[in-house]
């Protein structure tokens, strides 16, 4: 069992991180911060089920992101939130934007995040999960309670969409 | 084999590709330039979404703001613009109600009667003058101060330059412009500064007069209402309709038909009134000469009734020295009445004076029924009695109780954060908006019946907003002043406690404890309702 003094280092070098990726998948700075005290409390809480074999900071996330998973399924309720709709077929012609590199450049990180946060719920998601918390497809499966097809297809739509959107704010920058 | 499609590309780019396929597509990756092409942009692709998500501090406070603020209020465009354009479907459907009979009785429920409108503010000062309990000399400067202070703290808030605001602003004087009182044939003459507007006695004006001017003299006639604002009206002719006047001094010698409303350091009615008079000044005076078929309803300092008055006479004044004949009941809450002989009451006579040397009945005055007479108790100072305190802490510890209701069901709330002027600014100026619109939202809800559920609603929400706005800024000082920065429910406990006092204490002060009262729940509120709106559910919005 981790001592008070313990729990204070595991808050202080994880704090961020976690509070980065609540933001992310919550969307909201404010649910945000909820989130991630709720998260330490069920680290403190489950401490004891934690795989030495793995990171901590690897276990950590997955709490946060399991939680946040489940704030969002929550919030949408009834909706089908993570599930792919019929009526959005895979669309992959050509004119649409091709990868990100062609309409930006690293600087405007600031742009991707914004964008990210107007994405829909569903979208969102599986891209923090795979570029902030680097899961893998199987991995994504799992913390959304998905087929893992599903999880590609989002991820590619998402993608899509992030692109869509990038290139017309840039357009709306420099016309 | 035929080049695989972008949704393959991409998963093989991601090494998710089952490892069937991705023997087969590295074989066609061989031969294939485009999509050796494609693979290398997608996986930079991948490498510069990492860097974005992962190459930034979210906790950075500044560009949080900048990050959140975009999608937080952008949905506020969207909002005013519906209000204001329900308001305008509104204001066009009245226009139609406008045209149908109310019932008399039901006259005061019309949203652009005047007398609607009156009915309102008379209902609220007799209220404000019974809570406040004391007599209101300058009832003027007091409306004069508020309305100032709401036209500053505006131009303050527009002046920040954030276009939240200004639309705040802007959306605001859109709905008093869509609120203004239908113009109807009127007469508008406007003059400059020094200028006089007279109506010659052989003159006619042949609808409503709205003058704006140094001086107003009417000798001649108008057939509507009169709507004057200048320094002196002089009314010698008649008015066969109201006269509505805000002016320092109003006199009236001639003839009105309606009423007549009077704003003003000294109002007089001298002449025929053939409805009511309703006079709000610092010296109101029912002449000799005058006759009122109705009531007089008189609030000031000093109160004159030496014409008679075809029925009740209701006065909220320091003193008040009747010479008169009175059909009805005469009505007085102040200091100090005075009636001389041979006055009549053709009825009650009903007083409230300080004391019993404040109050002179001369011997030879008649009154037709009851007369109660009361004397107000001796003001203690209210700080001196103990339920004085134990009012205060139980309306402290109802408040802690709320704010551990409110944290409990919403905790989002505890992170509200006021820590810059510019917030203060937002959070009263949306505050205020809201504070404002709401009640009349709800008073417009509720004249189309069908709507009277969502305006009582809207009524209770707004009520619980107004109570809980003072719990959070409570929180927000508490916590402040400990420098808490948990936000587990045992260090909501004590800043709410500390805050709660301090508030109370506040609020209690002599003299500026009203004014701080009504800041702290103005920010608060604001606070409060922004804090509830970024934490509406993300997905319901985008989808």
């Amino acid at each position: 069992m981790a001592t008070e003094r313990d729990f204070e280092d595991i808050y202080r070098e994880h704090h961020r991180k976690v509070f980065n990726l609540c933001a992310y998948l919550l969307n909201s700075s404010i649910a945000a911060e909820d989130a991630a005290h709720e998260v330490f409390i069920r680290v403190q809480r489950r401490m004891d089920t934690y795989d030495p074999a793995l990171p901590f900071s690897s276990w950590i996330l997955k709490v946060a992101s399991n939680y946040c998973i489940d704030i969002l399924r929550r919030r949408g309720l009834e909706k089908r939130l993570f599930g792919v709709d019929t009526s959005e077929s895979l669309d992959v012609s050509s004119d649409k934007p091709g990868p990100l590199t062609q309409v930006l450049t690293a600087e405007r990180g600031e742009a991707v995040r914004r964008v990210l946060g107007s994405l829909p719920d569903k979208f969102r998601v599986p891209i923090v999960l795979t570029y902030y918390s680097e899961y893998s497809y199987d991995q994504i499966a799992a913390a959304m309670r998905i087929p893992r097809n599903t999880v590609a297809t989002l991820l590619f739509r998402g993608k899509q969409l992030l692109r869509e959107k990038l290139k017309k704010e840039k357009h709306h920058e420099m016309p | 084999m035929k080049c695989p499609n972008e949704f393959i590309l991409s998963q093989y780019a991601d090494g998710e590709l089952p490892g069937s396929e991705t023997l087969e597509l590295a074989a066609h990756l061989e031969t294939c330039r485009d999509c050796r092409e494609l693979i290398a942009g997608l996986k930079a692709e991948s490498r510069l979404l990492v860097e974005s998500l992962q190459g930034i501090d979210a906790c950075e406070p500044e560009r949080e703001t900048v990050r959140r603020a975009q999608p937080e209020f952008s949905g506020i465009d969207r909002i005013a613009v519906i209000s204001i354009g329900v308001v305008i479907l509104f204001r066009v459907g009245i226009t139609f109600i406008e045209n149908t009979e109310l019932p008399s009785a039901l006259q005061w429920l019309h949203p652009w009667s005047l007398q609607g409108l009156l009915n309102w503010l008379v209902n609220g000062l007799f209220y404000v003058i019974e809570e406040g309990g004391s007599v209101m000399t300058s009832l003027i400067s007091v409306a004069g101060f508020a309305i100032i202070g709401f036209l500053i703290l505006g131009c303050v808030i527009a002046m920040t330059r954030r276009a939240i605001r200004t639309k705040a602003i802007l959306g605001l004087i859109s709905l008093m412009f869509v609120f203004v009182i239908p113009g109807y044939a009127i007469d508008v003459r406007k003059v400059g500064k020094g200028g006089d507007v007279t109506v010659a006695a052989n003159e006619t004006v042949d609808d409503t007069l709205v003058v704006f001017a140094d001086s107003v003299r009417i000798n001649g006639t108008i057939t509507g209402d009169l709507i004057a604002f200048a320094r002196n009206v002089d009314i010698q002719g008649t008015v066969q309709g109201n006269v509505i006047g805000f002016a320092q001094r109003i006199e009236a010698s001639g003839n009105v038909d309606g009423d007549i409303f009077g704003f003003g350091q000294s109002v007089r009615a001298d002449g025929q009134i053939g409805k009511s008079l309703w006079g709000f000044g610092q010296t109101v005076t029912v002449g000799r000469g005058a006759r009122l078929n109705k009531d007089a309803t008189i609030f000031g300092n000093n109160i004159y009734i030496n014409g008679d008055i075809g029925r009740d006479a209701m006065v909220y004044s320091t003193t008040l020295d009747v010479a008169s004949r009175l059909g009805r009941d005469l009505a007085f809450r102040g200091v100090g009445l005075l009636i001389h002989a041979p006055s009549v009451i053709g009825r009650n006579l009903d007083s409230v004076t300080k004391s019993a040397k404040d109050l002179r009945i001369d011997s030879g005055v008649t009154i037709g029924g009851k007369k109660k007479v009361e004397f107000a108790k001796a003001q203690k100072s209210r700080y001196r009695e103990f339920s004085f305190y134990a009012g205060q802490a139980f309306r402290i510890g109802a408040g802690f109780f709320m704010g551990l209701l409110l944290y409990w069901i919403v905790p989002g709330m505890r992170r509200i954060s006021l820590s810059t002027g510019r917030a203060l600014l937002t959070s009263g100026g949306i505050g205020f908006l809201v504070a404002v619109a709401a009640p009349i939202a709800a008073i417009i809800l509720a004249i189309t019946l069908i709507g009277i559920p969502v305006a009582v609603l809207v009524a209770v929400l707004w009520l619980l907003g107004l109570y809980l706005a003072k719990i959070v800024i409570a929180k927000w000082i508490g916590s402040a002043i400990l420098g808490t920065r948990g936000n587990g429910l045992s260090s909501t406990l004590l800043p709410l406690l500390i805050g709660l006092v301090i508030v109370i204490i506040a609020v209690n002060l002599p003299y500026i404890g009203g004014i701080l009262n009504f800041l702290l729940m103005l920010i608060g509120f604001g606070a409060l309702l922004m804090t509830a709106y970024s934490m509406r559910p993300a997905g319901v919005s985008q989808n």
